[in-house]
């Protein structure tokens, strides 16, 4: 019986089972918001008007879970500013397929706004570094067409859009920590273009120390910023409805972790372990 | 709307076929995971070739010769499958290592080293008592973990207490990247479960679990191999 137990399939039913109540049925916990999401606001809120911003989803369909709710939110943010936004994806082959569905979720006439006067979602960019720092030279001799094989030539926004001087701030949603680093080494340092962001939570503790430096104006983190920056810019969405789910699954974790130590440590005093 | 709920059905289908590996092994999972890498595969195989299309092929034709370095350096990438000239795709990865290299050396010296050392220089006499707190913390941190990787000099007196502080500071640097990878880790499956307990895809989550509770019973019963799930070898 005591093996049947220590089966760890017992605690996935458990886990489940804590993540599936508060979505069927919201508890509604307290959510405070965090200083690195107020500087991403802070951020997005200082762009003037008419200006250029690019958002980058650096991520690809295996973080969808993670970031997409992150990208509708900043998206919806933008889109309520008078800026023009510009959209590439380079870490993954399916990044821009993301901003699509994004894009198609917010609806762009939602807020009259128009795709190619306003937004512009330019695909996949091989190349990485090497072609976030051309970018930054002359986006006309990288980039052909966009992601819906359209000429750039035939794209009005494309004719304001031409290197790295044109652009206010940036905004990369990061699957891993080589894209901040990237754009930080690319753009912030040679033209000093103020980024900002939000990324996985594995690599949110490597970013901090780019945030707490200037480097990257604020930081979002995971599910957990995503849903702070909805409640921030009063945007509910995909992300705060899961923060129930979120906590009692991380209650379930550190009780799981404090009881096996526990039985751990006894087991050794025991003679056992 | 027909087609959406279809589309939605399939969905949770499949996320539910990639969980019955929580329960075993099973024919399920390998199926959706075929289907994913294929998928994938062809996916990115197509945009691939549409990148090599409109940035290499477009520009070459419209008189960009130069643009045919380009081209050849991609097609030597292709060399490793030809027998006797597998060492040719060394010239283009010689290349994009260089310009990999040299992209992020110039940058990285003045974004990473520069930038951070800087700002590890931070005043312990600050007005406010938590920002001193704060800033000591990061200045023994940083000094203490850089000393635990400096390995000329035998951890012992003076030098193995800072090696003992480094550690712990990379205990908690470590403790802390597993809370965010459980983090994550949550946010992942949250969001799947969000799609799964809606209308009408929990009737997808009812069958799988009628499934597996009467695959368990007929194991118990008949102490015999799974019928629904057993992967043959």
């Amino acid at each position: 019986m005591t093996e049947k137990l220590r089966d760890p399939r017992w605690l996935w039913i458990l886990f489940l089972i804590c993540i599936i109540i508060p979505l069927v049925r919201p508890i509604g916990l307290p959510m405070g918001v965090s200083g690195n999401t107020v500087k991403v606001y802070e951020a997005i809120k200082s762009v003037t008007s008419g200006s250029l911003v690019f958002l980058s989803p650096d991520y690809a369909l295996e973080n969808r879970g993670e970031l997409q709710a992150m990208l509708v939110a900043t998206l919806k943010c933008l889109l309520q500013k008078d800026v023009k936004i510009v959209s590439a994806g380079f870490y993954g082959t399916t990044s821009p397929m993301l901003m699509d569905e994004a894009m198609k979720k917010v609806g762009l006439e939602n807020y009259g706004k128009k795709y190619g006067e306003d937004f512009v979602n330019l695909g996949y960019l091989p190349g990485g570094e090497a072609t976030i720092a051309a970018l930054g030279v002359d986006v006309h001799s990288i980039v052909k067409v966009d992601f819906y094989n359209k000429p750039i030539s035939e794209i009005p926004l494309m004719d304001h859009f031409r290197s790295a001087e044109d652009i206010d701030l940036v905004i990369s949603i990061a699957a891993g920590n080589e894209y901040p680093d990237k754009w930080i080494r690319q753009w912030q340092v040679k033209y000093g273009t103020k980024i900002t962001g939000g990324a996985v939570a594995m690599i949110y503790p490597m970013m901090v120390s780019y945030v707490a430096s200037g480097q990257l104006k604020g930081y979002l983190d995971s599910s957990r910023g995503a849903a702070e920056f909805e409640l921030l810019t009063k945007n509910p969405g995909e992300a705060i409805i899961t923060m129930d789910a979120q906590s009692l699954g991380h209650i379930v974790a550190v009780v799981a972790i404090v009881i096996c130590n526990l039985s751990y440590v006894i087991s050794k005093k025991e003679g056992r372990a | 709307m027909v087609s959406e709920i279809i589309l939605s059905l399939i969905s949770s289908a499949f996320v539910v076929m990639i969980f019955s590996f929580l329960y075993k092994d099973s024919i399920w999972f390998h199926f959706v995971t075929h289907i994913y890498i294929a998928g994938a595969a062809a996916y990115g195989v197509a945009i691939c070739l549409k990148n090599i299309y409109y940035q290499g092929v477009v520009p070459f034709t419209q008189g960009s010769y130069w643009y045919l370095l380009a081209l050849i350096g991609c097609a030597l990438m292709f060399t490793r499958f030809v027998r006797g000239y597998e060492w040719l795709i060394r010239l283009p990865s010689a290349a994009l290592i260089g310009v990999g290299i040299g992209l992020n050396m110039a940058a990285g010296v003045q974004a990473q080293i520069i930038a951070q050392i800087t700002d590890t220089m931070k005043s312990i006499t600050t007005s406010t008592i938590a920002t001193s707190v704060n800033n000591l913390i990061i200045i023994a941190g940083v000094c203490s973990v850089t000393m635990f990787f400096f390995f000329s000099r035998e951890t012992k007196g003076a030098m193995g207490s800072i090696n003992r502080v480094g550690r712990c500071f990379l205990m908690v640097t470590l403790g802390s990247s597993f809370a965010y990878a459980l983090l994550g880790r949550t946010s992942l499956l949250i969001e799947r479960f969000k799609v799964l307990v809606v209308y009408p895809d929990y009737y997808i989550l009812i069958l799988a679990a009628a499934v597996i509770l009467y695959d368990a019973l007929i194991r118990r019963k008949r102490n015999s191999l799974s019928p629904f799930f057993e992967v043959s070898s």
